[in-house]
């Protein structure tokens, strides 16, 4: 049986910070919609056309904030043979997450939409 | 199944790991000092004055033989002047200190004369060298490269000492060299005396001198040469009244330009070797040989000679330095492939020892990182190294990684941490 570790409930007077999503974790959010992955197959995911590429040191503290605030959860991945045993954390994004991620996105269309709407209503 | 190190296996190969990093701690410390060391010795030796590299050399032949080797003609010079001091009372009672059996001693003087002698001269090249280990008397046969000349040398037992000489004009052959060695080996045993005979001659030491010298009346060129050089070598006190008759002959300066040669390559001042010559000069006239033209065209060609060779003395010097400047590049060569040859001595054994840190380095790893991040970086190893990279950019890729993760971990996390909610928090 899996057991996962995630966020129950954040706390409330964090809520302004804890919905706040910077490029990174967004992007960890995305790749990680209806999936989970270790560190090393997200890094795979993510940099093939990315500007600059993610490495371990920005996606390890990326992934500790998207945990604190309960976006993501994890479990253990079996033991590896090449890893000499030790096992690797499997990242899945929680209902919170897909919820802020999803509102995140919706904001952005909706800023495009306005933006969009304000340059066709003759703006400038 | 787990397939985890047990903390025993661990610590084995923790233990493996720090033997074989002391080793070659170990290795290049010593090896390290032993260049050092050496370039030390050497460094000292060349800085010290002529005066005290004379006086030193005795010891130095007994401690380094190797200094016998040097291909330096500086120190080849001074080794040849050492073979008289060799062959002087005051070195013996060093030598008996050192080496309280006889017979050793003899053998190990005879080494280090034998030694002199190949060093001091290209022209010079030694035969063969037996030791009778009973009465201690050796022989060494020395033969000119022209091989036009032969010597065979006896020594005393006791005293080292120019005992005998044989001369040959024609070059040594198999039965020259068995009649030497069985006449010898009578002298030893049965205290025959020696005889000429038709096939080499058998001469007392002075006589043997007086041979040289007619020889150096050779019309054979090769002759004439190879009998001056082996004078040459031959100058101990025993030889100075025969070089009085050589320099009627315009021999003796022929010495004395080997004398000379010594004073300018062994770095004496104007005044010193001007000193020492005229001491020689005394000593020639003490002998009462000379008529008083004889003296004065001496001493004003030996002026002259000094003068000249103190002209050419900034030529001389920049060449001396040269073969300074020489020695030191070659000793930094030396050192440099020493150097190389550890680096890549330890390069193929980190290569061997590839399997072993592999292992290692995980458990090293697991007492920084997290396991998730342990695995992430084996398997990123793993990935690097399919892709036939380099070691060396591999191992310079992980490293880079794993500088950021000490910084991800340690630092960045701990402090964003401070924002965040924790997880009792989240819990609540």
């Amino acid at each position: 049986m899996m057991v996962w570790e995630a966020m129950v409930v954040p706390r409330q007077k964090d809520d302004a910070d804890s919905v706040r999503l910077s490029a990174i974790e967004e992007d960890i959010l995305t790749t990680l919609l209806g999936r989970e992955l270790y560190g090393l197959e997200l890094l795979g995911l993510m940099n093939p056309g990315r500007p600059k590429e993610l490495s371990f040191g920005s996606l390890y503290p990326a992934l500790n904030r998207l945990e604190k605030k309960g976006f993501l959860r994890w479990r253990w991945g079996d033991e590896q043979d090449e890893s000499g045993g030790a096992r690797r954390k499997y990242y899945q994004v929680t209902g919170l997450g897909v919820n802020t991620l999803s509102q995140a996105q919706q904001y952005r269309i909706s800023l495009a939409q306005r933006i969009l709407g304000w340059f066709a209503l003759g703006g400038i | 199944m787990s397939k985890k190190n047990t903390p025993e296996k661990t610590r084995q190969q923790t233990l493996a790991f720090v033997a074989v990093f002391v080793g070659f701690l170990g290795t290049s410390i010593f090896a390290g000092i032993n260049v050092f060391a050496a370039h030390q010795k050497n460094q000292d030796f060349s800085q010290l004055d002529a005066e005290e590299k004379f006086s030193r050399l005795p010891e130095y032949l007994l401690v380094d033989r190797k200094l016998l080797k040097d291909k330096s003609r500086i120190v080849q010079s001074i080794a040849a002047k050492a073979l008289s001091d060799l062959q002087s009372k005051e070195v013996i009672p060093q030598l008996n200190k050192l080496l309280e059996r006889p017979g050793i001693g003899m053998i190990f003087r005879a080494e280090s004369l034998v030694n002199s002698l190949k060093n001091s001269s290209t022209d010079v090249i030694f035969e063969r060298n037996v030791i009778d280990y009973d009465t201690g008397k050796s022989l060494f046969i020395l033969k000119s490269k022209g091989r036009s000349l032969s010597l065979g040398i006896f020594f005393d037992s006791n005293i080292a000492v120019l005992d005998q000489i044989l001369c040959e004009k024609s070059s040594p052959t198999k039965s020259f060299k068995d009649s030497i060695l069985f006449r010898w080996s009578r002298t030893c045993h049965n205290s025959m005396y020696w005889y000429p005979t038709t096939e080499f001659h058998v001469f007392q030491y002075e006589r043997a001198i007086s041979q040289l010298i007619e020889l150096l009346q050779h019309s054979d060129g090769d002759v004439r040469y190879s009998a001056s050089h082996l004078l040459g070598k031959l100058q101990i006190k025993e030889a100075i009244p025969q070089l009085t008759i050589a320099l009627n002959n315009s021999i003796g300066i022929e010495q004395y330009k080997i004398l000379e040669t010594l004073i300018i390559l062994d770095g004496l001042n104007e005044s010193q070797a001007k000193k020492w010559m005229f001491e020689m000069v005394k000593e020639l006239e003490g002998l009462d040989i000379f008529s008083d033209s004889d003296k004065k065209s001496l001493a004003i060609d030996i002026s002259t000679r000094i003068h000249l060779k103190f002209n050419q003395e900034h030529k001389v010097n920049s060449s001396v330095m040269d073969q300074s400047r020489r020695m030191r590049d070659s000793q930094w060569t030396l050192t440099g492939f020493a150097l190389a040859a550890f680096l890549f001595l330890f390069l193929l054994t980190l290569l061997s020892l590839k399997e072993l840190q592999r292992i290692v380095w995980k458990d090293h790893l697991t007492c920084y990182f997290p396991e998730e991040v342990v695995s992430e970086l084996s398997a990123l190893r793993g990935e690097l190294t399919q892709t036939k990279k380099s070691i060396l950019l591999v191992e310079t890729t992980l490293l880079y990684v794993i500088f950021t993760l000490i910084w991800a971990f340690y630092i960045q996390i701990n402090i964003e941490n401070l924002s965040l909610p924790s997880k009792d928090q989240r819990r609540r």
